[in-house]
């Protein structure tokens, strides 16, 4: 090979090495700043899934101070139906309080009619239900979903489990925290 | 000219990005808070009668038991107090003899011809938990399931 072709072969590579360095050059101008849109796609995606399992649990029950169920190794889930709630301070059907509680004693002034509120209450979910399944929604099975805190005395809850026996209610189905 | 339509500048995605990595953390969190809840099911006063319809054998009724959690302690009784021997232990401290109670009924269902349902009374004052406590005693052992039925009593 002449010294000719020899210098220009050189020369040729160093053009390429400087091609290469003056586009690497540009690329790093180019990108600035980070491409945030595939990490949004990504955090709305995972955003999207997180609220739509939180929302969609049948077993949403909220547990608090005044609401803490026994735990049980009860291992069935949980099929969402009307439901009694018997806290230290209410009793309520449907989230909506019917008799206030005091002391695990249901306040009133005649005991012999303190649990009428909750005889109503529950009888008037009863017929709504029913009014449901006669139009084709899904038909009453007479099972009540009862969740009180573990302090509750039987007392009360075989009172409470005696109304809604009373108001048509035939099968009750306790909620319980998973003993794991 | 401010205002001006003329450049094609991007949306600032920063803040929005810190919002949603402040939610994803948070809904995170409270997940591992949430309790899990399960339901056991309990059957309505007079369900634990004598066997009837179809698969009974009305010449030989099953017998049926009731637990009976007292503040004492725990008894279990018999419809017929001649063929099953009624029993009872006292609680040591706080604590109620499931163990005990599971061995007994464990002894008595192969021993007897019983219902499957079981009748399940307190004293007045027995808290939930103490309830539900026997109830998982009543419902199975290490060995096996016992008694399917529980049928909640009156309070004593």
């Amino acid at each position: 090979m002449s010294s000719e072709a020899q210098e220009e072969q050189e020369w040729s590579e160093d053009d390429e090495i400087l091609i290469v360095r003056k586009k690497r050059r540009g690329h790093k101008e180019l990108i600035e700043g980070l491409n945030l849109t595939a990490m949004m796609d990504m955090m709305t995606i995972i955003l999207v899934f997180l609220i739509k399992q939180y929302a969609s649990a049948p077993d949403n029950i909220q547990v608090n101070e005044v609401m803490m169920p026994p735990k049980s190794a009860a291992d069935a889930t949980i099929v969402p139906t009307i439901s009694i709630f018997i806290s230290k301070t209410d009793i309520m059907v449907e989230q909506k309080s019917v008799l206030k509680v005091e002391n695990w004693k249901i306040v009133g002034s005649d005991p012999t009619k303190a649990t009428q509120p909750l005889f109503e209450a529950l009888e008037m979910r009863r017929r709504i239900t029913e009014k449901i399944a006669e139009k084709g929604g899904t038909p009453f099975d007479g099972s009540v979903m009862l969740v009180a805190d573990e302090n509750t005395p039987y007392e009360l809850m075989a009172s409470v489990v005696q109304v809604a026996g009373k108001a048509g209610f035939s099968s009750y189905r306790m909620i319980v925290r998973l003993k794991k | 000219m401010a205002g001006g339509g003329g450049g094609q500048e991007e949306l600032n995605l920063v803040p929005y990005l810190d919002i949603m990595v402040n939610l994803i953390m948070f809904l995170i969190t409270i997940t591992a808070y949430i309790v899990e809840m399960r339901e056991t099911p309990v059957l309505a006063p007079g369900g634990g009668g004598p066997c009837q319809g179809e698969g009974c054998d009305d010449k030989k009724p099953k017998l049926t038991l009731t637990i009976a959690v007292i503040n004492q302690g725990i008894a279990v009784l018999s419809s017929d107090a001649s063929v099953v021997p009624a029993w009872q232990q006292d609680k040591v401290g706080d604590e109620y003899p499931v163990a005990a109670m599971q061995a007994k009924l464990r002894e008595y269902r192969n021993s007897y011809e019983l219902q499957d349902n079981v009748m399940l009374a307190a004293d007045k004052q027995i808290p939930y938990k103490v309830v539900m406590q026997v109830m998982d005693g009543i419902r199975g052992d290490s060995q096996g399931p016992l008694f399917a039925g529980i049928t909640f009593g009156q309070a004593r």
